[in-house]
């Protein structure tokens, strides 16, 4: 597994793992577990190829998301967050995704006004039968990353005394 | 304005020698320059010292959700129309019962802050003459929002590239030392303990390093979203002069566009973050 | 003795020459509505219209500073100390009340521990004032605590603006002399001790109504429990603005921010306003109520910190009365306390 303990959080060290040549796009997952969830266990399960640098988060429901994830996650070092849970009409719990479109609406929207860059941010609807779907999503975020490289203008803003 | 202030205070005196309500909030003169200061007054007698003029920039608001008005059973006070806004917000939310809280409004032609200007709020207002109230003070004071007053600063801030964005918002929360005024001073910033008081675990970094301090004021103003109503408080609080109205005006012009919504409006109303539509916009989500 | 004098018009270039080979320089400039200290800024920004609204504490005592590091290897635990990242700086027009704040809280800094952070900061920062002519700001009251609009208690040199175009140089203490040649390169001629006397009358002058606080201790020692403090203070909100703002005040939190394999601890002002601050792990809160924190701010200042150090923890520099959001005013409360104080009540 890629390490992710080279992330620095109140100290400035430098991030080894980001400076050398190797760096690989650090995309963390907030899926649901019902369906984003058992969707990329299908392409698991289904032997499907996708790039292996995402780390995924389980949650129960796109309702239970919490932009502070997001946040928590840029600060310990994400270069691109991805957030799917049920397509709208399937939510588990009828209407966490709803209200986690409201959400996301709003909290996009302050990203953006904050200027951080949104193409590190993504948000998709992705079925248990989806598994195709689920890498596609990846392999196209994994290249956008890549192109921007690492997201260090976040966790870095530490300077401190 | 003398009118107004003999108005409220004769209400005040009613209701605190009958027994309306144990106490009345409002604005008495400040000791420092020409600033007015909130006060609680719990006698007929200390009415007198009540008072409104353009100086009466608190929202007193604030004061329901702290002892000791919190614990009281019945309580007056004195409103402009855009602090009714947040009473309404209150209301929605059921953080205080109508019952509870008797309000004299007061009709307002507009304050003016500590530097003399006039603030956004005010060239903006729609509620001159406030419309939800219990007892009303005061001559009946048109509304004439200046068209594009309220969302004026948000031009700037568009016109920037992202890159840009950044910057200048870590220029400015750089600044920010942790106090906590902006949510102290918050009407509408209700939790007993706030998310950034939780170390358990710790979402927010307490340290007021840049980070932290993006961590901080993005939490606050996503905590508004949809709820703020636009007083000016936290702003105007913020010891180091952070535009804080910035971001939310911008949740609010989001709110407007997106579920087409205002804070403060309508105590029936449930607040955006509280519901959806089937309909709601979906282009974004992949 | 005569002080020599330069022009004001000067001051930016003095500046630069004071902070002449790589000192962190420290100065007032405007930003929006109001003055504020900043490191870095460009001299020729200089503005001395009135006084900032941020203290010069943060140079010496930062809003967040780290003092260790630490990493996990295995089951051990490594400590790295650190060392202030702070370096020679010059604060150049501070306010009188400012530079007095420095030895109200060394003794603090040094008392049961001697706080290495401070006290490095301390030692390589110059300390040049900007005397007051006249009171700049209706909330100033340095002269009820024993200062007053021209002290120099703090300063290593002290500036008075003794007209409109000329100000005057007193090199205070040694470090102070030891920049004779510096200030001297910007001589332009020579005023009197007399007028520097006459300058410092002019500023008490400018204060004269404000009442001496010498008796608020002794009424504080006998009124723990009084109606003032809800009068007074049931308005306050709790903001902290008052103990951030103010040069003296001194509190701080302990953070530790870790991940997997280490971390730092971080210094972070903290303030008697919040109720977090004495909030115990069993829930009981022994200042559980707004006007309960705002009595100990006063006690702390003008009973407790007397007691123990012989000296208000306050310069009367006016920033918790000019800028508490509820104008909630110290220099009204204490100088009620020293009313009722005068009338034996
Ligand atoms: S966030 Fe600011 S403007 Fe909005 S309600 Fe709270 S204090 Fe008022
Ligand atoms: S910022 Fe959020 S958590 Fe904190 S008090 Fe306001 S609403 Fe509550
Ligand atoms: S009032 Fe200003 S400085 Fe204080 S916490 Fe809020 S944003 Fe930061
Ligand atoms: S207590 Fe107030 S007046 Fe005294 S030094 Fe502090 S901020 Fe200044
Ligand atoms: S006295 Fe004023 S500035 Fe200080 S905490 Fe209370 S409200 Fe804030
Ligand atoms: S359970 Fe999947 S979004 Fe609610």
């Amino acid at each position: 597994m890629e390490e992710s303990h080279g992330t620095e959080a109140g100290t400035e060290r430098v991030d080894q793992e980001t400076t050398a040549t190797s760096w690989e796009p650090r995309i963390v997952a907030f899926i649901c577990n019902w369906c984003t969830y058992t969707g990329a266990d299908l392409a698991g399960t289904s032997r499907m190829k996708y790039p292996p640098y995402v780390r995924v988060i389980k949650i129960p429901c796109t309702g239970r998301f919490d932009p502070l994830f997001m946040i928590k996650a840029f600060e310990r070092g994400a270069d691109g967050v991805l957030v799917s849970g049920c397509h709208p009409g399937d939510c588990h719990y009828t209407a966490g995704n709803y209200n986690a479109r409201r959400k996301y609406t709003v909290f996009k929207d302050l990203l953006a006004t904050l200027g951080i860059d949104m193409d590190r941010v993504r948000f998709s609807w992705i079925s248990a039968s989806e598994g195709g779907k689920w890498v596609d999503t990846i392999k196209h975020f994994t290249e956008v990353i890549r192109g921007k490289g690492p997201f260090r203008e976040y966790r870095e803003m530490i300077d401190v005394g | 304005m003398s009118d107004r202030t003999e108005g409220i205070r004769e209400i005040a005196r009613k209701w605190l020698g009958d027994g309306t309500v144990e106490a009345v909030v409002g604005w008495e003169q400040g000791t420092y320059k020409d600033k007015t200061s909130p006060v609680l007054i719990r006698t007929p007698e200390e009415a007198d010292r009540l008072l409104f003029n353009e100086r009466c920039t608190n929202n007193l608001m604030t004061y329901l959700k702290r002892e000791p008005v919190r614990g009281m059973e019945k309580v007056g006070i004195v409103a402009k129309g855009c602090d009714i806004k947040a009473l309404i917000g209150l209301l929605q939310e059921s953080q205080v019962e109508r019952e509870k809280v008797k309000v004299i409004a007061v009709t307002c032609p507009g304050v003016k802050k500590d530097d003399g200007t006039v603030p956004v709020k005010c060239r903006a207002c729609d509620v001159n003459t406030p419309t939800f109230y219990d007892e009303i003070v005061g001559e009946k004071v048109d509304s004439s929002p200046e068209p594009g007053a309220r969302f004026e600063g948000l031009e700037a801030l568009d016109a920037m590239t992202p890159a840009e964005r950044f910057r200048f918002w870590r220029g400015e929360l750089d600044k920010c030392i942790r106090c906590y005024a902006c949510r102290q001073v918050c009407p509408l910033c209700i939790c007993s303990r706030c998310i950034a008081e939780k170390n358990q675990p710790q979402w927010v970094e307490t340290s007021p390093h840049p980070r932290g301090n993006f961590s901080w004021n993005l939490v606050r103003a996503y905590h508004l979203a949809g709820r703020c109503v636009e007083c000016e408080a936290c702003e105007t609080a913020c010891p180091v002069n952070i535009p804080l109205m910035l971001l939310n005006r911008a949740m609010a012009r989001t709110v407007k566009g997106a579920f087409d919504y205002e804070a403060g409006k309508d105590p029936e109303t449930q607040p955006p973050l509280r519901a959806f539509n089937l309909d709601d916009d979906n282009s974004f989500i992949l | 003795m005569p002080y020599m004098t330069l022009d004001r018009t000067d001051l930016p270039s003095l500046a630069e020459a004071l902070a002449g080979r790589g000192k962190r320089l420290v100065l007032p400039v405007r930003e929006g509505p109001e003055l504020f200290y900043r490191e870095g800024a460009d001299p020729a920004q200089l503005d001395l219209s009135t006084i900032p609204k941020n203290s010069i504490k943060e140079f010496l005592f930062p809003k967040s500073e780290k003092i260790l590091e630490y990493e996990y290897t295995g089951n051990d635990v490594v400590i790295d100390d650190v060392d202030p990242d702070a370096g020679p700086a010059v604060i150049f027009c501070a306010r009188p009340c400012d530079a007095a704040s420095l030895p109200v809280v060394e003794p603090l800094w040094n008392w049961d521990y001697k706080d290495k952070f401070f006290n490095e900061r301390r030692a390589q920062t110059l300390v040049v004032t900007y005397a007051c002519r006249t009171a700049p700001d209706d909330a100033c009251f340095c002269v009820s605590v024993g200062l007053s609009p021209s002290s120099d208690q703090g300063s290593d040199v002290l500036l008075y603006p003794v007209d409109d175009t000329r100000v005057a140089v007193r090199l205070v203490s040694p470090a102070g002399r030891e920049l004779e040649e510096v200030f001297s390169g910007f001589k332009k001629g020579e005023v009197s001790e007399e007028s520097l006397d006459a300058f410092a009358k002019e500023g008490e002058q400018s204060l004269a109504d404000r009442k001496r606080l010498d008796k608020v201790k002794n009424w504080l020692e006998g009124h723990f429990e009084d109606p003032l403090w809800e009068e007074k203070a049931s308005r306050c909100i709790g903001c902290g603005t008052c103990t951030f703002l103010c040069p003296t005040c001194h509190c701080f939190d302990i953070q530790d921010e870790s991940v997997f394999d280490g971390g730092c601890r971080l210094k972070n002002w903290d303030g008697c306003q919040f109720s977090l601050f004495t909030l115990h792990t069993s829930g009981h809160n022994p200042r559980d109520t707004q006007p309960k924190r705002y009595r100990q701010r006063i006690l702390h200042k003008y009973s407790i910190y007397p007691e123990k150090f012989g000296r208000i923890l306050c310069t009367g520099c006016g920033r918790c009365v000019a800028h508490c959001p509820v104008n909630l005013s110290l220099y009204d409360v204490v100088s009620t306390a020293q009313e009722r104080a005068e009338k034996g009540e």
